[in-house]
């Protein structure tokens, strides 16, 4: 299969905006899909609402586009209801582990077959900017105007509070490690949970003072580093992958 | 076979019969009952103790998009938190079923006492302008009947069918014979997600295409969206009108409450809407029209009473009985008052 | 059911050779520089918001890996 079988062309270009990293992990996600030859008839893509929520409807495959947070639970509906379908959920970070929270703890709990991959992007972009429970300690944003007081959810953390438990970081800057995981995620059986640094250069980066979302992808370059191997939590600046299987 | 059995469990039956192959929802009084009777039932069907309301509903969602009939239940509190995916399911056109056994509100309440308080938020509780179809049992035969006209109403008009039950019929135990009672059951028509390319979204969309600032769409869209519920809904037309030709009063309840009143059946006309909405107009009006006086018997401060009102542009009174209990003294004593 | 592939859908819009390995498609490109800036030996350039090849390329594919939009197309390295 060609990556290209993915999309849904008539629907490009799509409504992010210039340089914006989902564009980027849509395309991995498109890669590693034609990498595993998954036909249409076995896929389903679900997403929740935001900027990242957009990406069900640019996949060429049987998609649905949920309400805030709920995209886990729908997600796990299709796959309870077929599990025959390969299900992966495409949303971002205020819906996954913001509103969608509690869905959350619960299908990593149940450990349900489904492949997440999480844009976090550190804000509620598509709102204006708004701070997200992911935001970084001490950064503003319209809802923090002097810097979050708080410390930034522990995703990683939560995933790996349950036994069985499969937890990636990647980002947009390391593409070939991003698609490598989301594929590596699709293919397990059980909650796979990809965490994807990304950046919102309109709503977040101009207000940090980042001139390009350019210049924000080399600061994952700079902050983030590839780890080896699947032993133990990964550090802040780490990427790669956590996992038990028994 | 005749057993005696609680409404709950007709419910349960009924949509075992329509062919329900999944289930969500999360623990309620008066409400879990369903819960526990279709909790052993896999594999025939795939049942889910989710982590809330919310998430009941939404798995019902992706379940009857993936193929299967769905249903979910739950009372007050937990049927103002499914509003989210009733909307959703509304404007993505997903058949389903949503039980709401009412109980005494605002908020908690009186948990384990029965109401009838849940009919305007069963009709209006999500945001926006649509039309559901409300279906409301009187009896446990009819508990099971309904829930069957409610899965077959939920596949002809593509969208989430609330049955309103309330917590003295969801336990309320009679002796039924359930397979002697004849019923159809509607097959599923929406093709299961896996056919290639479709969009299922919450958004106002044409084919698949999000279509979120065009006016003239919308109001196309609502218009089309408004004539498949009434040409859907007026194949369940289900009510009861007892005429009393030597009464100038028409009593119009539903529910339980239409069981208590049953026995003024010689002093009154007595109207027994089973679809609540949309609201049987021409036949409430056939009925107003041959009577002086209309009064509305519920258990809550007047919300059917208000809707009939509308409908039939004249007086109508009500017998509030509030606070979760029913008696046949006290509703007597509210009609002569009147 | 429809064979796999492009069922029902439209083709990519018609993309303009800039190189003899690169295609670039205006109807899709945010003009964000993202593969101008990724692109390891400087190769990419706007001229007159018209993405241009200054012939250096050496089909590493990054510039198309990383195009949020899937403006810019690379062949790959004949093996």
């Amino acid at each position: 299969m060609d990556y290209k079988d993915y999309i849904k062309w008539e629907r490009m270009p799509t409504t992010w905006c210039p340089g914006c990293a989902i564009g980027t992990i849509f395309k991995q996600t498109a890669f590693a899909l034609a990498d595993l030859g998954l036909p249409a008839e076995e896929l389903t893509v679900v997403s929740g609402i935001g900027c990242s929520g957009r990406a069900a409807g640019y996949f060429n495959v049987d998609s649905v586009h949920a309400t805030h947070g709920r995209a886990i639970p729908v997600a796990e509906g299709i796959k309870r209801a077929n599990p025959r379908l390969k299900v992966i959920v495409f949303s971002g970070d205020g819906d996954l582990v913001g509103i969608g929270g509690n869905h959350l703890l619960h299908a990593g709990r149940r450990d349900i077959d489904l492949a997440v991959i999480c844009v976090n992007n550190g804000i509620y972009g598509m709102t204006g900017g708004q701070m997200a429970p992911t935001t970084p300690a001490g950064e503003k944003t319209l809802t923090s105007p002097h810097g979050s007081a708080y410390a930034p959810l522990n995703i990683q953390g939560i995933i790996t509070s349950n036994r069985r438990h499969w937890f990636a970081r990647a980002s947009t800057f390391h593409v070939a490690h991003l698609q490598r995981v989301i594929r590596e995620a699709v293919e397990r059986p059980g909650f796979a949970f990809v965490e994807v640094m990304a950046f919102c250069i309109e709503n977040f980066g101009r207000r940090l003072g980042f001139k390009s979302g350019h210049e924000m992808l080399t600061t994952l370059k700079t902050g983030y580093k590839l780890r080896p191997g699947t032993e133990g939590l990964l550090g802040d600046g780490e990427l790669g992958v956590v996992k038990h299987d028994s | 076979m005749k057993s005696l059995i609680m409404g709950n469990e007709a419910v349960a039956c009924g949509a075992l019969k329509a062919g329900m192959t999944f289930f969500a929802a999360y623990p309620i009084t008066p409400a879990s009952e369903i819960m526990h009777e279709l909790a052993d039932r896999e594999p025939e069907i795939a049942f889910v103790h989710a982590e809330d309301e919310i998430a009941s509903i939404h798995m019902a969602i992706g379940a009857s998009l993936a193929g299967r009939k769905a249903m979910t239940s739950t009372s007050g509190p937990g049927m103002s938190l499914k509003q989210e995916g009733i909307g959703l399911a509304h404007m993505m056109e997903v058949p389903l079923v949503v039980v709401d056994v009412q109980r005494v509100g605002p908020s908690t309440g009186m948990p384990t006492l029965p109401a009838q308080g849940d009919i305007l938020q069963a009709a209006h509780g999500s945001h926006g302008d649509y039309l559901p179809i409300v279906l409301s049992p009187a009896s446990v035969e009819e508990c099971y009947r309904y829930t069957i006209e409610a899965f077959n109403a939920a596949e002809e008009s593509r969208s989430p069918v609330i049955l309103l039950l309330d917590g003295y019929l969801a336990h309320l135990q009679e002796t039924v014979d359930l397979d002697a009672i004849p019923v159809a059951v509607r097959p599923r028509t929406l093709a299961p997600l896996g056919q290639g390319r479709r969009h299922f979204t919450g958004l106002l969309a044409k084919d698949g295409v999000p279509r979120t600032k065009d006016t003239a769409y919308y109001r196309e869209w609502y218009a089309g969206m408004k004539a498949r519920m009434l040409e859907a809904a007026a194949h369940y037309r289900f009510y009861d009108y007892q005429k009393n030709p030597s009464s100038d009063t028409l009593i119009v309840a539903f529910g339980i409450t239409h069981r208590v009143v049953s026995h003024l059946r010689e002093s009154y006309s007595l109207f027994k809407p089973v679809r609540m909405f949309p609201v049987l107009e021409d036949e409430l009006r056939a009925a107003a029209a041959e009577h002086a006086k209309i009064v509305v018997v519920e258990m809550n401060d007047g919300q059917y009473r208000g809707e009939i009102q509308k409908i039939l542009r004249r007086e109508v009174l009500g017998v509030s009985v509030l606070g979760g209990t029913i008696s046949l003294k006290e509703i007597r004593e509210q009609l002569r008052g009147l | 059911m429809d064979p796999p592939g492009h069922r029902g859908t439209e083709m990519p819009k018609p993309s303009k050779p800039i190189d003899a390995h690169i295609a670039w498609t205006a109807d899709y490109c945010k003009h964000c520089s993202t593969c101008i800036t990724i692109c390891p030996v400087k190769n990419l350039e706007f001229k007159d918001d018209e993405m241009t090849s200054l012939g250096k390329c050496t089909q590493c594919l990054l510039c198309m890996k990383y195009c949020p939009d899937f403006a810019i197309e690379v062949e790959a390295k004949k093996k």
